[in-house]
């Protein structure tokens, strides 16, 4: 009976730890890198180490499990920030990519510029944010 | 404990191994150094999966301190990585 909650735990935490690596393959940006890795991995090891405290249940490893994970809780989001406010500030970066909006409004004329992209992905289209905002004034 | 757990947990291990060798083709195709520095957190983070997942089945309490241990470590380093970059590279 046990082993069927720890057998779940394990199966979210590992989930979840997968689909950390997948979006820190897939995602386009340093920023989105992060915000997969940083959220995704958190929530499962988490995950995992609750499973541990089922499959063992002592008190004293539940209080050493829960320390561990108020650990990782806490230092995870932190490192994150950290590494996102001194990439900011990185004269290597280059700026983040932006996904065109959805049509829902008539666009002007798409004027697509070539888009600052890392290397192995297609160019995106950016609008071109001061040319509709001028074409709206006018009409 | 179950046939059933331990085949769980060894494929699921396989499964980290995978997301293991994701982080690796991200650490090694990148050319940002803060999107390696991501890349090597969370293949930390996932080695203190792994050992979790360690610690179930060989019914071994010292993993887990194991596992703290190298969640310091990787937390030292990425705030150590992250005041390198800031500060330029220098």
């Amino acid at each position: 009976m046990k082993d069927i909650f720890v057998i779940f735990f394990v199966c979210i935490g590992t989930t979840f730890m997968l689909l950390a690596s997948i979006g820190l393959i897939r995602f386009p940006d340093v920023f989105s890198r992060m915000h997969a890795s940083g959220k995704a991995a958190t929530v499962g090891i988490a995950s995992l180490f609750i499973a541990v405290a089922i499959h063992f249940s002592e008190l004293s490893i539940i209080s050493q499990i829960i320390l561990i994970i108020t650990f990782l809780f806490l230092t995870a989001p932190l490192g994150t920030h950290m590494m996102a406010k001194a990439a900011f500030k990185d004269p290597q970066k280059r700026p983040p990519v932006f996904y065109p909006k959805p049509a829902t409004t008539i666009l002007p004329t798409p004027a697509p510029a070539a888009v600052y992209t890392d290397e192995e992905i297609e160019p995106e289209i950016i609008l071109n944010t001061e040319q509709s905002k001028s074409d709206s004034n006018v009409t | 404990m179950s046939v059933y757990l331990l085949g769980t947990i060894y494929f699921l291990e396989i499964m980290l191994f995978i997301g293991m060798i994701l982080c690796f083709i991200r650490l090694i195709k990148s050319t940002l150094i803060a999107d390696k520095v991501v890349a090597l957190d969370l293949i930390s983070t996932i080695i203190v999966g792994v050992i979790a997942l360690e610690a179930i089945t060989t019914n071994q309490v010292v993993f887990l301190k194991i596992a703290a241990v190298i969640a310091l470590l990787s937390f030292l380093g990425n705030i150590a990585f992250a005041k390198f970059i800031g500060t330029g590279g220098r």
